[in-house]
Formats: structure tokens, sequence, C-alpha cells
């Protein structure tokens, strides 16, 4: 086993030594975490001075593992970078250096070591919120944010190894807590109807991850084209998708969409799938097909099944907005 | 022609009384006379200040000196998380327990026997005191000081009637929760060794009362406990003082948190 650098110091010494002007340097000394490395970062020598009778009383180990980064935010942020602390870390506005200010009492949630409570009974959804609706598109200034940060660490988080992979989806989720925002999903399974309940870590992360691996999907979508030629017309029992002039067949989807809109709305997702497949199969049944107009004048790809199924699910979402 | 830059370093050497290493000291004057230009409020620094400032150079250079190169090795390897996993023994664990018991029971507290008769399991809990061995890595005798002292903080803080019990968000009034969530303390994520940084951003301290601060920190800390990982693998701080990051509170009620820190049974 190792031995401490506190080693077999007198009782006494040990609360002689607890003075100092620093509450978090008095921790040290009554509380047991081990601080296996300490950085002060800091731009005024005067302030650099005040922590002088607390470096003085650090045993010799402890001293050893404290580094002193004198320096402007760039010089600080380069010089903890060398320790493995990114500066994407640092709650500082990444322009302006401001701080990033909020309730970070939720933070202590992310390792799975809070006693916050997870669910309250008149839960209000603030605006820095991230609400999870379950497949409805949320327009809260938190959602927003986390889909911006998704973005914004997809190719870090894409290259990266898994261990690395879950330190960004950390980080997502530690710059949205420090805005104040809180992770909340809507439930409906309890008895007292539905209800915002805070979500837990785990499930966060499988969110989180999930998002990444939809945006990838997305992307690879919408890259490549989905069908197959046909060396025919468009028939009138067919569903032209895109800015193509209507026809009885497209009418026909629209009138099931909008017949059965409330019923999706109402579904979970692997629902509004079979949903969306009874629709393609009500189309199929008169003969009808789904089609893609392609650059070509007149020329027309026979869509796949997921391309019609997700082109059908954006009639079902965007008759919601209307 | 001596400019009068040169000619305050001239005087400011003669005052330390050093004749070796000119150029460096030379190098290290220039450096923090240029510093104090470039920020116009700040005022130059004194002759003190510049031997305070040295002075804190040496220590840290001093204590790496002290150390054997084992020693010196392994806490570079801490520092930078590249050390090797703490590998627990059920057998050292069990012993180290006996040796710590033996240590508290001759060195004991009125804190800590107050808390003893109160409720002996609370004391007595394994977990209790593998989180005071894990922090000073097996070292029966300072874990005990420090077991000790623990309950002498945590009597002054949350008085005799939480003295036995894990303290929770509902045991902080709310001032003491002001303080927590005023977000001076935060977990930023982890570093490549899987180890917890957390981040001290003076700037944000807000307390009616240090006392409350102290609450705050004590719950904070204790959570972050409550993870094994963090009790072996230990913490990264970092005092974070740059720019608009500074101690608005300049240093305020820190006289009391030593006094409160002093007090001892």
């Amino acid at each position: 086993m190792i031995r401490s650098e506190r080693s077999s110091r007198s009782r006494k010494n040990l609360q002689l030594t607890t003075y100092t002007n620093f509450p978090v340097l008095l921790h040290i000394q009554a509380l047991p975490i081990h601080h296996a490395a300490m950085h002060i970062a800091i731009d005024d020598i005067r302030t650099l001075l005040a922590y002088k009778s607390v470096i003085k009383i650090m045993p010799a180990k402890v001293r050893a593992r404290l580094r002193i980064h004198y320096g402007s935010h760039i010089e600080c942020q380069h010089r903890l970078s060398t320790f493995g602390i990114s500066l994407l870390m640092l709650p500082l506005d990444r322009y302006s250096k401001a701080l990033i200010r909020g309730n970070h009492s939720l933070s202590i949630q992310i390792h799975g070591s809070g006693t916050e409570p997870t669910e309250y009974s008149h839960i209000q959804a603030a605006k820095t919120d991230v609400v999870f609706t379950s497949g409805r598109s949320s327009t809260y200034k938190g959602n927003n944010l986390l889909r911006n940060l998704v973005v914004e660490y997809s190719s870090l988080y894409y290259c990266g190894t898994n261990e690395m992979k879950r330190v960004v989806v950390d980080d997502i989720i530690g710059k949205i807590l420090v805005t104040g925002g809180r992770f909340l999903k809507l439930t409906t399974d309890t008895d007292h109807g539905p209800r915002l309940v805070v979500v837990p870590v785990e499930e966060l992360r499988r969110k989180i991850t999930q998002m990444f691996r939809n945006k990838k999907r997305a992307a690879i979508r919408r890259n490549s084209v989905d069908g197959s030629a046909i060396s025919n017309e468009a028939l009138p029992d067919d569903v032209v998708f895109g800015k193509a002039p209507r026809s009885p067949g497209k009418d026909r989807m629209l009138c099931l969409i909008k017949d059965r809109f409330e019923e999706y709305d109402a579904l979970d997702r692997g629902q509004k799938r079979a949903l969306v497949d009874e629709v393609i199969e009500a189309i199929n049944a008169t003969g009808g097909r789904f089609l893609l107009p392609v650059s070509e004048r007149g020329a027309y790809l026979e869509a796949s099944k997921e391309t019609s199924r997700e082109r059908i699910s954006k009639y079902f979402r965007n008759q919601r907005r209307t | 022609m001596v400019s009068s830059c040169d000619q305050e370093y001239n005087n400011r050497l003669n005052c330390f009384g050093r004749s070796g290493g000119r150029k460096n000291y030379k190098h290290k004057f220039l450096t923090l006379q240029n510093r104090n230009q470039s920020s116009k409020a700040d005022p130059p620094l004194t002759q003190k200040e510049i031997a305070s400032k040295m002075e804190i150079d040496g220590l840290l250079s001093e204590a790496l000196n002290q150390l054997t190169f084992d020693e010196r090795q392994r806490q570079l390897e801490l520092l930078h998380g590249v050390e090797e996993e703490i590998i627990e023994d059920a057998e050292a664990i069990e012993s180290a327990l006996r040796e710590l018991d033996e240590h508290i029971t001759r060195d004991s507290s009125p804190a800590y026997e107050t808390a003893k008769e109160m409720d002996p399991q609370y004391v007595n809990a394994r977990e209790l005191r593998l989180m005071f061995l894990r922090c000073n890595r097996y070292d029966t005798n300072a874990a005990a000081d420090q077991m000790l002292q623990f309950f002498d903080f945590k009597q002054q803080l949350f008085g005799r009637e939480r003295l036995v019990k894990d303290i929770t968000i509902d045991d902080l009034d709310e001032n003491d929760l002001e303080s927590l969530n005023s977000g001076q303390f935060r977990i930023i994520g982890k570093d490549r060794s899987n180890r917890i940084i957390l981040v001290s951003l003076p700037a944000l301290r807000s307390f009616r009362e240090i006392k409350s601060e102290m609450r705050a920190h004590y719950y904070f800390k204790m959570s972050l406990l409550k993870s094994e990982e963090a009790q072996l693998k230990g913490i990264v701080g970092i005092s974070y003082e740059v720019g608009d990051c500074k101690d608005t509170k300049s240093g305020e009620g820190t006289l009391d948190l030593a006094r409160l820190s002093l007090v001892s049974p």
C-alpha cells in the first residue's frame, strides 16, 4: 500500500496547519478527499502572494503536485491543457472569456452521487431547460443549445474512443447545467397524469449518444439517393414527393395523413412507424408507387420503403405545424 | 546612460544583496515590470512582493528537491494522471481497519466520543472508515488524525444533532443553498485518467456568513465522495482566478474561517 503524504504528523500539527486564507484548501485538512493534482491559474501576482502561507504549510509531497499557472486566459488554458484539462471544460465563454454563471448544484448528479430529487410534483420547465418530449420538437432554449452543442462536438465525437465519447457527452451535460438548465422529460406513466421529471444521468447519456448517432445517419441519408429508376412516367395513383403537380395518389395520401394525424401524434416512436407503414400499404394497395423526381426532366426514381417512411413521417410532422 | 527601469532594477537587486544569477533575475524583474505596465489599475510591485514571489517559486522547487527520486516520480505520475491503479487487498484492508481503530481509540477527541455515544454504528461504519484510509493511501495514523478532525469539523458546522447523520440537501438552510447554487465549485468533467475535475471560481463566491459557504462545501464534497472511484482516484482541483474570475469578496470572511478552523476541543 502507498504511504500517505500526511505521514505520522501529530494531531496538534494538523490543527495548526488548518490556518488558511482559502476555504478550498481548508477542506484538504478535514475532508477525506485525495487531491491528486492541484492547479492555480492566476494573472495577478498579488493573488499569488496570498497563497504563500497556504503553500508554506503544505507537505512536500502535496506541494510537488501543485502547479501555478501565471498569465492570461490563453496562457493558463494552454498550460492546463498540457495536463489533460481541455479549455472546453472551463465554464467560460469561448470568445469573451466571461464566466458562465448558473445554478450548478445539479452537476453533482452527473457523477451519480447526488441526493437531488429526481421527480418534482409541480415542476415547471424554464426556458433554459432541455425538455425531452418523445419525438416532438421542442423550442426551449436549452434544447436549441443542446442541438448546437451536438453539432459543434460531432467531429470530435465521431473520431474519439469510447472514453473520449463519454467525456464529450459529460462535457455537453455540464455545459447545459452551468446555464442553469435541467434535463426533463415528460412522463405519463404515473397516476397523477403527465408531468415533468428529471432525467437520470445514465438515461441522459444514452439520449445524447443517440442524438449523435441520429445526426450521423441523417448525414448519410442526405448524401445518398435511395431508390431505383423507373422507365415509364408517373401514373395518377402514384405519389410524387417534392414540388410536383398534385395527383389523385398524392391527394389520397394527404387525406390519409390528415385523418390519422391525431392518432399518430398520440403514439410513441415504434407505433408511429407502424402507422406510417399502414399509410404506405394503403397507397400500394391502389397500385400507387412513391416516386422521387430527379433533375432530369420527367424522370423519376421509385423510393425505397425507408425513404417513403421518412417522407411520410415528415408530412405528419408538418401537419402538426399547420 | 542608465534608464529609470535599469536604475530601479539595480536598486532592488542591491536590496536583496544578490550577486549571482543577475541575468535570470533581470529577466524575471523585467517580466514583472512589463506585466505591471500592461495593467494600468495595478500599482507596481513592492520589493516585499517581489521577494514573496521569489519565495513561492523557491518553495515549489524546494518541495521537489526534498523528495527522493522514486517519490518525485510517483508525485509526477499522480499530477499527470498516469499513476498505477490502487489494488485493494481484502486482507490488507482488514488489517488497516484494525490499526485505524487502535489509533482512534488511543487519540480520541470529544467530538468523536460524542458521536460514538450517539450512534456507534455510524462512527464504526466500514464505508466511512474506508474513505479516510483511501484518502490517506492506507496510512492508518494519518487517517485516524483526519477522522478525528473530521468529527470536530462536522460538529462545528452542523451541530451536535447532525453529527452522526449523513448530510443531505435538506440539512442545508436557505443561506447554505445560496452558496451552493452560486456555482463557485463546479465539476467540469473528468480528465484522461477518469478523475473528477473540480474547478473553484472565487469570482462567484456568495454567502451571508462564512459558515454557510463551508456547509455548502462540505455537502458538495461529501456528495462527491459517495463515488468509490472518486475515493480511490482522488480529484483534480483547479482554482481559476484569471481576468473576471478573481475573488469578488476580496478574501472577506477568511479570518472567520481561520478562527473556525482553529477551534479545537
